[in-house]
């Protein structure tokens, strides 16, 4: 019945093969522009003395060596705190606040988007108000109440300030949205409480928009070192993003704070590219509609 | 008539044993208490710091009391504000970043809208050019002020490798400082592109099959398929970036915020500052969604 216009299909693939070209292009260009401060940190860290303070300065490296990654061994050999003391606090906080972060925000969002409770409209006008607060105006009033809780030399500053973040909780909750109503009615009526509702339904289908969660807040607290300066006194529980900045306080350590921030950055990346499948798929999903 | 006057009068009876009966009381019970974690929270380490800070704003404080609970600070009504609107500098900062983001606002929506249309098509490499295009996301914090701090030995990362090396020319060319700032303008779309992809993403296949069984181009279909129909996600992404561009660390009036803050006396000035910045932010938002609601779905 169809006759299948071939000359047209092989038209239109080829139309589709240029289209494509123009596309990596352009991409290309304004791929570099977003690759040039990795290439830049790279280059850094492999830069001689001479080389990081020729004026102008050059972008590219002439004579890469490996001495400043050298000097920050030595740099953290002599370190007041052995090394790895700032690597397990730094492990131990972005453990507990990813945890805790992505607990309480899916606990939060499940009955913010599928129950019908009073007061549910207002808490979510709040949430969606709270995207916009200046948070440096309240700066004072927070470093008062966390010095009041008396949580500021321990490892609990890091974590509970930051918990309830609005912008996660929005996240989640448009995700759950785009959860079926029909899925909780069906274990509902299969004599499942609230909370195994929550555990073995939402917690499972919230995966995505968890991966999200984690890729979002990961690089914030992995590099945390305003806390460490502003609450902590005991250098032993300050943080590796703490000390990787002290490094680069001297002009004359300018190529170890390079490799400083290029070793910091490495995780972020490792944690991005694991589960940024998931994230395309949550942005998908979540479609912020 | 009468069945329909006894499913009426079934539905009301319904009505009111979920208003007054044990369910709905349970699911509020049950809706408060899985989000009370949040909440609290949420009021500790934000709603309190944020009302005592409107409450500092109305006193000239002292150390011992900055709240102006304790007798020592001294009420002084709207004057702190006054102070802040009369000072010539914190209000040419202002106006400067006010004016900075109406012109930075259009070029990152229009780019992240860009790159994301290119970012969906099917190519190889496709997953590759994401991940690219979501760094700056990931080089946060220290990373990021150490790339764009315009110390000695660290210059800024866009100047630096134009005004040098391998691209000398360009600065020949053209101004390098406009050429610093769209690479920054770019680099601070990344979540705009990837709100833009899921949005994408969310078009029916269906549309853009139609259309092209109509014999529309693939231009004409993104200018009567996909923009109408992500433009609620157009004004989303304009409202993320204005936010996003007004409480920036690098805006100069955060600047300012800290400067006043670290002075030590002032505080009561910068919280008057920082709120009417705020309310000002508010008001921006408020009449862009306005003069834009007609586009809205």
């Amino acid at each position: 019945m169809f006759q299948v216009d071939v000359d047209y299909l092989k038209k239109a693939k080829k139309r589709k093969d240029y289209a494509g070209r123009v596309i990596l292009v352009f991409l290309t260009i304004g791929g570099l522009v977003f690759l040039l401060p990795l290439v830049y940190l790279v280059c850094t860290a492999f830069k001689p003395p001479e080389e990081l303070f020729l004026y102008p300065p050059r972008f590219f490296v002439s004579n890469p060596t490996f001495d400043n990654f050298k000097q920050l061994t030595m740099v953290t050999a002599n370190s007041l705190v052995p090394f790895t003391r700032y690597l397990f606090n730094t492990v131990l906080i972005t453990v507990a606040y990813i945890f805790c972060l992505v607990w309480i925000t899916t606990m939060a969002c499940y009955p913010l988007s599928k129950h019908k409770f009073p007061g549910k409209n207002g808490l979510f006008k709040l949430v969606t108000t709270a995207l916009m607060f200046v948070s440096a105006a309240a700066g004072i009033p927070l470093y008062l109440i966390i010095t009041s809780l008396h949580i500021d030399n321990t490892y609990l500053v890091y974590i509970l300030p930051g918990l309830a973040s609005p912008t996660v909780l929005f996240l989640m909750k448009q995700f759950m949205d785009q959860v079926p109503n029909e899925i909780f009615e069906a274990g509902k009526i299969d004599g499942a409480s609230e909370w195994k509702l929550y555990t073995e339904i939402a917690l499972p289908l919230l995966k995505n928009a968890q991966a999200t969660a984690v890729i979002l807040t990961f690089s914030g607290i992995w590099n945390e070192s305003a806390t460490s300066t502003t609450y902590i006194y005991k250098e032993q529980l300050r943080t590796l993003g703490f000390f990787m900045s002290t490094i680069g306080g001297g002009v004359a350590r300018q190529g170890v704070a390079g490799v400083a921030a290029l070793i910091m950055t490495f995780p972020s990346i490792i944690i991005f590219v694991i589960q940024q499948s998931r994230v395309m798929d949550t942005m998908a999903h979540s479609g912020i509609k | 008539m009468a069945k329909q006057v006894v499913k009426l009068k079934k539905q009301q009876a319904h009505k009111t044993t979920l208003k007054f009966g044990s369910f709905e009381r349970r699911r509020t019970i049950e809706g408060w208490t899985f989000s009370i974690p949040w909440i609290v929270g949420f009021i500790w380490f934000m709603l309190i710091p944020l009302f005592l800070s409107v409450r500092t704003s109305f006193f000239i404080t002292k150390l011992t009391d900055p709240y102006g609970f304790g007798g020592e600070s001294t009420f002084v009504g709207f004057d702190n504000y006054i102070d802040v609107i009369k000072d010539p500098a914190v209000g040419e900062v202002v106006f400067n970043s006010f004016l900075q983001s109406l012109y930075k606002v259009p070029i990152v929506v229009a780019f992240a809208l860009f790159v994301a249309v290119l970012l969906k098509q099917d190519f190889p490499g496709r997953t590759v050019f994401r991940v690219i295009f979501f760094i700056p996301v990931i080089l946060a914090g220290v990373i990021m002020a150490y790339l764009f701090s315009d110390s000695i030995g660290s210059i800024s990362v866009f100047s630096g490798m134009l005004s040098s090396g391998g691209m000398g020319f360009l600065s020949e060319i053209m101004d390098v400082s406009i050429i610093s700032q769209i690479g920054t303008i770019m680099w601070s779309s990344s979540v705009e592109i990837l709100i833009f992809l899921a949005a994408l993403q969310s078009v029916p296949i269906i549309l853009y099959e139609v259309v092209e069984l109509d014999g529309a181009t693939a231009w004409e279909s993104f200018w009567h398929v996909t923009l109408p129909y992500i433009s609620p996600f157009v004004i989303l992404n304009a409202i993320y970036a204005l936010v996003d561009s007004f409480v920036d660390v690098s805006n100069p009036v955060m600047g300012i915020l800290e400067e006043m803050t670290s002075a030590g006396t002032k505080y009561g000035m910068a919280s008057a500052l920082s709120w009417m910045y705020m309310l000002a932010t508010l008001l921006v938002i408020l009449i862009f969604v306005l003069l834009t609601r007609r586009w809205l779905r």
